[in-house]
């Protein structure tokens, strides 16, 4: 079963020479179907996101007050400022990458194997399925962080176990050591659309190859590991990729747990929150803010490159293209 | 200021260029028809705040409507922090409504940059009737030499205490005069005897920082704005260290514990669930919401803050926040009009209850005295107490307040040091440095 | 049924439950009785014939234990993974009082709808019947627009080979990198230009422009599909878009009701951009009016925030319901050879 996989992976990399070789007739159709198919998102890339990106990216080395309108071109200022002059820059990054770093690879966990497990149930999957992806629908709403801090509150449920337990209780909210782990608590909470995609993936991989397998002797383990996750890698690679550039961007759960303020100690300070802070505030300056949006673009683009490079070293695609 | 390219054109220009290639993919839209008849007027105002607030402008705007059925009203209300994204967005567009709500520091920042429509024409004219307004209130929304902005009612920060919880306690109502050395024992004796905390939230509010040096006698800002008008951080210390001794002491709650409150409505606070005696006011307008939480049984009564041994008293009186038009009004002049309605007519200000704080125009104030509900009246016994001898109001501040009251005076100073990573000492010093730099580069 | 009614009904209920607990926990023995007999039977053949037993009842045991274990465990992590929505549940049929007095109880004193009723009245004499139909509208269309474009767009990404093609694919997966946050000023000043402000365009009309995230999804899908699928037809004649509707859309339905689930969801729940965009309270959509009902510096009818909070996540929930069908026939069930 492997070593097709392995051919196929290989069979990607001689793609490239076959299609240059190709005659130059079909290339012309190809590319004209290719910007075809593309044109829907190339019109709205045009149209629509081209100029707030564009405009993002020139504001970001000026001074730029939103209310009066005002640019002020300043060169390479906000970034130097960034980097050597606003120490809550610098908090805003370590809570950021703290919680991405933790809150992604848990979540991708927890999703695969819960993936893995309600795809093999029997009964009662449709009400599995649900209940475990409901707490990713209810996410943004104030209604959830209102219920959050209910039971991460200084009276609230967990204090009320831990006090049960013969504990001391604890300020899990706003305790410098503990704060950003609710909120990591709350990111692993709701893995129900990496999971929903897990799903989607299990879904599509054909039964002949485990009927195949099961002829061949092989246990429920090695059926995971031999089958599953190879052919579940592309779907992986893109939960990893996204869920990613989600974490650090998360906003709401940070704005709404300190109430906008990264408290305590700006450990729950995330970049997004920081860039808001900066970017609306009374006499904020928005170039500053489109300047950290932009370092932060340029730091998830080299992650997820990286991620894409690796990518041929553990992805498997099951066919090549033509 | 060094020019860069004029003002507020830059990125209107590029999202034209854009719009220009988005139109000739849709086509054009259809230019705006004329106003058929002229007699219609659109309205639309926006403000901050929640569902009581909501209740009681929404009656008053059918009102206004019953009077002027010729206006076409549209509002929206929102949280503070929704509105001020959306209304910093809609600025940038040109979109902004022909009413809206503002605070000192934003009212001072919008009129210096020319998004309001300033009111003196139609305070002239008299659509705007100023007669029964002492003139200090009608000051109060002057940049400038222009009139920006009507408040919508006057206010001042102060110290509300359970006087219920002073009595358990034996402990006597101090008089306005106190100071900061008699405010630390009483809080100290009021947890001991009682058992909760003296004092519940915000010891270290913002606001207080101002009032402490106000009370020492200078203000906080230099005149030209340039700086901070002290060099001196002794005062702010001293008080940090005592918010340190009583948090040690267990007589105020612990920076943890009270920032979960911060967040969170009247309903929650310390002072209306019973968990302390005294509690901070942001605002005394704030003081209908929090007795309206608490229940009507209780007995409350606003202090103002103590002052410093030997100095004078450091609050001012000042609105409570402002209405004002903007200048993409079309018809600033029934915005006007409306804004009159909404301070002078008596009917409307008994709806109203002083909920935005204590109305300045004297007639409406007495009207409203008559038959006062018991939080109403505290507040107007309090602002008449203070109004003897409080400190001058301040407007409008240099630019670069809010950043540092945003990302400097909590994140840098005050939480570090109640929860212990720095000293006093050094955090103000921070304060004073990072300050200076911030209020030199906005007020070149 | 009257509300009265209903309530006594709920009451009964509760009692009946109750006391049924209370007889199995107090009266053992009277359970122990009445299953007496068939116990004996068992008991008698597992002591005094054990090979048998074994047998007998050792495969079913063994498999219902499994299957007992995996429900237990499903159903007891299920059951904190969605505590916070029964909570939510069970606060909306609370008083006002009961909410923050009796936070961690579950079941309410009483099931009271007037959280209900009074929530729907809205806000501003509009009520949350307009809010919905908005909703409804807003996300409805959006789903659609985005879902088909969004394949259409991956399929091009994914299945044909074009000059610039990992260029754009970069571009487009960058365009997700950047917070919103720095984008909002200038979009809002080029949708004033096209003098869309106070309009649903902002909310629908970017829709139709596929979104990068179920772009990037269906490519990783469609690129799991076998590519000779393709091939044989374009042996038979089959042209481009005829691969695309016949062979890739059917076999992308996991994806597809995916991506419907999620954007549906996404444009249900956003309330910054009906926020910014319309000006007027009659446009509004259910997650602005929620949030402007729910502002946490004043005091506010809790109840009727969770009450609407809950309606508001029924439409969300039946279209997943509905969508979810999508994801179970896969591949796996279409029978195609690998």
């Amino acid at each position: 079963m492997t070593s097709v996989l392995q051919k196929d992976a290989g069979k990607f990399s001689l793609a490239k020479k076959v299609v240059a070789q190709k005659g130059n007739k079909k290339w012309r159709h190809n590319n004209l179907m290719g910007y075809l198919f593309i044109s829907p998102w190339l019109i709205g890339f045009f149209t629509l996101t081209l100029i707030p990106i564009a405009a993002s990216l020139v504001l970001s080395f000026t001074k730029y007050d939103i209310l009066s309108g005002d640019v002020e071109w300043t060169g390479l200022e906000n970034f130097r400022r960034m980097f050597y002059d606003d120490p809550r820059y610098w908090r805003a990054v370590r809570a950021t990458v703290k919680f991405a770093f933790i809150s992604v690879p848990l979540k991708l966990l927890f999703a695969l194997l819960v993936a893995e497990l309600l795809y093999n149930a029997r009964r009662l999957v449709g009400v599995y399925r649900a209940v475990y992806y409901a707490p990713s629908i209810v996410g943004g709403s104030i209604a959830v962080a209102v219920m959050w801090r209910q039971i991460f509150a200084s009276k609230g449920l967990i204090n009320e176990f831990m006090l049960d337990a013969g504990l001391e209780r604890k300020l899990w909210l706003f305790d410098i050591k503990y704060a950003i782990w609710t909120l990591i608590l709350m990111a692993v909470w709701q893995f129900g659309s990496p999971m929903l995609i897990f799903l989607a993936g299990l879904k599509q991989i054909p039964s002949e190859y485990y009927e195949a397998a099961s002829i061949d002797g092989a246990g429920t383990v090695s059926k995971f590991t031999r089958i599953t996750l190879p052919l579940l890698t592309p779907v992986i690679f893109f939960n990893l990729v996204m869920q990613l550039i989600f974490s650090f961007m998360t906003f709401t759960q940070a704005y709404v747990v300190s109430g906008g303020t990264g408290r305590p100690l700006d450990t729950t300070l995330f970049y997004s929150l920081y860039i808001y802070i900066r970017s609306f505030g009374v006499g904020a300056n928005m170039g500053y803010g489109s300047a950290m949006a932009w370092v932060m673009l340029v730091v998830i683009a080299t992650f997820t490159g990286v991620i894409f490079l690796s990518s041929r070293f553990w992805v498997f695609y099951d066919t090549a293209e033509n | 200021m060094p020019k860069g390219i004029s003002r507020r054109d830059f990125l209107r220009l590029s999202a034209a260029a854009g719009a220009g290639t988005v139109l000739s993919v849709y086509g054009s839209p259809l230019s705006g028809l004329p106003a058929l008849a002229q007699d219609k007027v659109d309205l639309r105002f926006i403000w901050w705040g929640g569902q009581l607030r909501a209740d009681i402008t929404t009656q008053v705007i059918k009102m206004f409507q019953e009077k002027n059925p010729n206006v076409n009203f549209t509002y929206e209300f929102l949280s503070f922090e929704d509105y001020w994204t959306l209304l910093t967005a809609q600025a940038a567009g040109g979109g902004l409504p022909d009413i809206m709500q503002h605070g000192t520091t934003t009212l001072a920042e919008w009129s210096k940059k020319d998004l309001l429509h300033p009111l003196d024409e139609y305070i002239a004219s008299g659509v705007i009737d100023f007669t029964n307004v002492p003139e200090v209130l009608q000051n109060h929304g002057k940049v400038n030499d222009k009139i920006y902005a009507v408040s919508a009612g006057s206010n001042a920060n102060g110290f509300v205490i359970d006087l219920d919880a002073f009595e358990q306690a034996g402990i006597d109502v101090p008089p306005d005069t106190w100071t900061w050395g008699d405010f630390e024992e009483i809080v100290t004796g009021l947890s001991e005897n009682l058992g909760i905390w003296g004092f519940g939230s915000y010891l270290h509010h913002v606001d207080l920082w101002r009032i402490i040096y106000s009370g020492h006698g200078t203000d906080l800002y230099a005149t030209d704005g340039k700086s901070l008008a002290y060099t001196d951080d002794a005062p702010i210390v001293d008080h940090m260290e005592m918010v340190l001794r009583l948090q040690d002491a267990l007589a105020i709650p612990h920076i943890s514990e009270e920032s979960e409150v911060n967040t969170l409505g009247p309903e929650a606070q310390f002072i209306v669930k019973g968990q302390c005696a005294m509690d901070y006011l942001a605002g005394s307008n704030q003081l209908v919401a929090m007795w309206t939480a608490a229940g009507e049984d209780r007995n409350f009564k606003i202090m103002p803050v103590p002052r410093p041994e030997g100095g004078r008293q450091g609050l001012a009186i000042r609105p409570s926040q402002y209405e004002a038009v903007t200048v993409n009004s079309e018809n600033p002049e029934m915005a006007a009009m409306f804004l009159n309605f909404f301070i002078n007519d008596v009917e409307a200000n008994k709806i109203l209850n002083a909920e935005r704080g204590v109305p300045i125009n004297t007639v409406v104030l007495d009207a409203l005295k008559e038959n006062a509900a018991a939080p109403q009246q505290a507040i107007y016994d309090y602002l008449a107490r203070l109004a003897e001898d409080s400190a001058p109001f301040v407007f409008p501040d240099p630019l670069g307040v809010e950043d540092i009251r945003v990302n400097v005076y909590y994140p840098e100073f005050t939480d570090p040091v109640r929860y212990g990573a720095i000293s006093p000492e050094e955090g103000a010093a921070t304060l004073r440095e990072m300050s200076n730099e911030i209020l030199a580069e906005a007020n070149q | 049924m009257s509300n009265q009614t209903l309530a006594r009904v709920y009451r009964n209920y509760r009692k009946n439950i109750t006391s049924t607990i209370r007889s199995i926990i107090f009266y053992p023995m009277h359970a122990y009785r009445t299953y007496y007999h068939q116990m004996k039977r068992v008991i008698n053949n597992i002591i005094f014939h054990p090979a048998d037993a074994y047998r007998m009842y050792g495969k079913h045991v063994r498999h219902a234990m499994r299957g007992l274990v995996f429900h237990a465990i499903v159903i007891a992590f299920g059951f904190v993974m969605i505590y916070p929505l029964i909570w939510m549940l069970a606060s909306s049929f609370k008083g006002e009082s009961e909410i923050w007095t009796e936070t961690s109880s579950l079941i309410p004193n009483e099931l009271n709808l007037d959280n209900y009723r009074s929530g729907w009245k809205g806000f501003a004499g509009i009520s949350f019947t307009t809010f919905f139909k908005n909703s409804l509208w807003v996300s409805g269309v959006s789903t659609l627009a985005s879902v088909f474009s969004s394949a259409i767009v991956a399929y091009g990404f994914a299945r044909i080979r074009f000059t610039g093609k990992k260029f754009w694919f970069a571009v487009m997966l960058s365009t997700m990198m950047l917070p919103s946050q720095v984008q909002l000023i200038p979009q809002y000043i080029l949708f004033s230009k096209l003098d869309w402000i106070n309009s649903y365009k902002p909310l629908i009309i970017p829709r139709f422009f596929g979104m990068p995230f179920f772009i990037f999804m269906m490519v990783q899908f469609i690129r799991g599909i076998p590519i000779e699928l393709d091939e044989a037809a374009e042996i038979d004649g089959c042209s481009r878009a005829g691969i695309f509707f016949r062979i890739i859309l059917p076999l992308i339905k996991p994806a597809l009701g995916t991506s419907a689930i999620f954007a549906f969801y996404w444009s249900w729940d956003d309330f910054l951009t009906p926020l910014i965009y319309l000006n007027d309270p009659r446009k509004y959509t259910v997650s602005v009016a929620l949030r402007n009902f729910a502002d946490p510096s004043s005091v506010t009818n809790w109840g009727a925030v969770f009450a609407m909070g809950i309606l508001a996540l029924v439409p969300v929930f039946l279209l997943f319901i509905l969508f979810q069908r999508y994801m179970v026939e896969g591949i796996s069930t279409t029978g195609l050879k690998g």
